[in-house]
């Protein structure tokens, strides 16, 4: 992987500000709704890096941003809960893109299913009890409008960053 | 959008519907049922379910607090001492194939079906 400087101050602004979403995020709980569920704000910015930046690159966008943030206000567990459901949804959602399969917004929908599925997996190891995806249909349900609303802001904003910043 | 994301929407809400009510159906035969609450994979608590079930039960342990109550068979998160209160949040429950997970501190109530509402009960 050949990272410019160009490259570089991207990577650190997106990692930055998928952490001040993640942070925005923290202040509108939403899981009174559906136990575990959450908006996933800071999966705009892994879904705009897939979309101007290589699949490695967007890897590193989305590891430097849970690692920091894990380390800086989380734990050992939520940085292992966030791992497993942030690397399966990049996985999904980085399959999708490549195969022009959806656009944006199915993208973004499928996103937020593939992190609740990673994330019930570690749980179901960790607690060491399958039954908690009893919650899955309601996950199911709520990725729904929480994908469309990240798919439409990210398909806002990647229009205003190809228009305006040089990415190569 | 494209015509493969209302695919998508519509089967997502496809499988949602189906896992809910497999879910429902394969739990509808029982007839009786026990309350089972797990601490860090051990079995803590084990009870039989019925309308008039009234218990409390408290897990006190180092990974946190957690009190669960069964009132006249319906089972809750009353108190926990976690971080995100998620399952104090959680429904309440009272049917077979339900439960309440506090992740942070391991602990899963669910409600087991045990006896089969059917003839072959009867016939043995």
């Amino acid at each position: 992987m050949k990272i410019n400087t160009r490259k570089l101050a991207l990577i650190g602004i997106l990692i930055s500000q998928a952490m001040i979403l993640g942070f925005i995020e923290r202040t509108i709980p939403v899981n009174f709704i559906v136990p575990g569920a959450k908006l996933g704000l800071a999966n705009i910015i892994t879904l705009i890096s897939l979309y101007i930046l290589t699949f490695k690159e967007a890897s590193l966008v989305l590891v430097g941003r849970i690692v920091i943030i894990s380390f800086l206000f989380g734990s050992m567990s939520s940085l292992l809960y966030s791992l497993s459901g942030g690397i399966l949804a990049l996985i999904i959602m980085g399959s999708f893109i490549k195969f022009d399969k959806a656009s944006i917004i199915g993208v973004s929908i499928l996103g937020a299913i593939a992190h609740n599925i990673g994330q019930l997996l570690i749980a179901a190891l960790v607690i060491s009890n399958i039954n908690i995806f009893y919650y899955l249909p309601l996950l199911l349900v709520f990725a729904i409008p929480t994908g469309l609303l990240v798919g439409t802001t990210s398909k806002l904003m990647l229009a205003f960053i190809r228009n305006n910043i040089k990415i190569d | 959008m494209k015509k493969n994301d209302f695919v998508i929407i519509i089967l997502v809400l496809l499988a949602a519907l189906t896992i809910y009510t497999g879910n429902k159906i394969m739990n509808q035969k029982y007839s009786d049922k026990n309350v089972e609450i797990y601490s860090d994979g051990q079995l803590v608590y084990q009870s039989v379910l019925t309308e008039s079930t009234n218990d409390v039960f408290i897990i006190d342990n180092e990974l946190g607090y957690n009190k669960i109550v069964i009132d006249d068979g319906i089972v809750s998160m009353l108190e926990a001492d976690c971080k995100d209160q998620v399952c104090v949040h959680s429904k309440a429950i009272s049917k077979p194939g339900e439960s309440i997970v506090c992740l942070p501190h391991k602990v899963v109530v669910q409600i087991n079906g045990t006896a089969k509402n059917d003839v072959d009960v009867i016939s043995n």
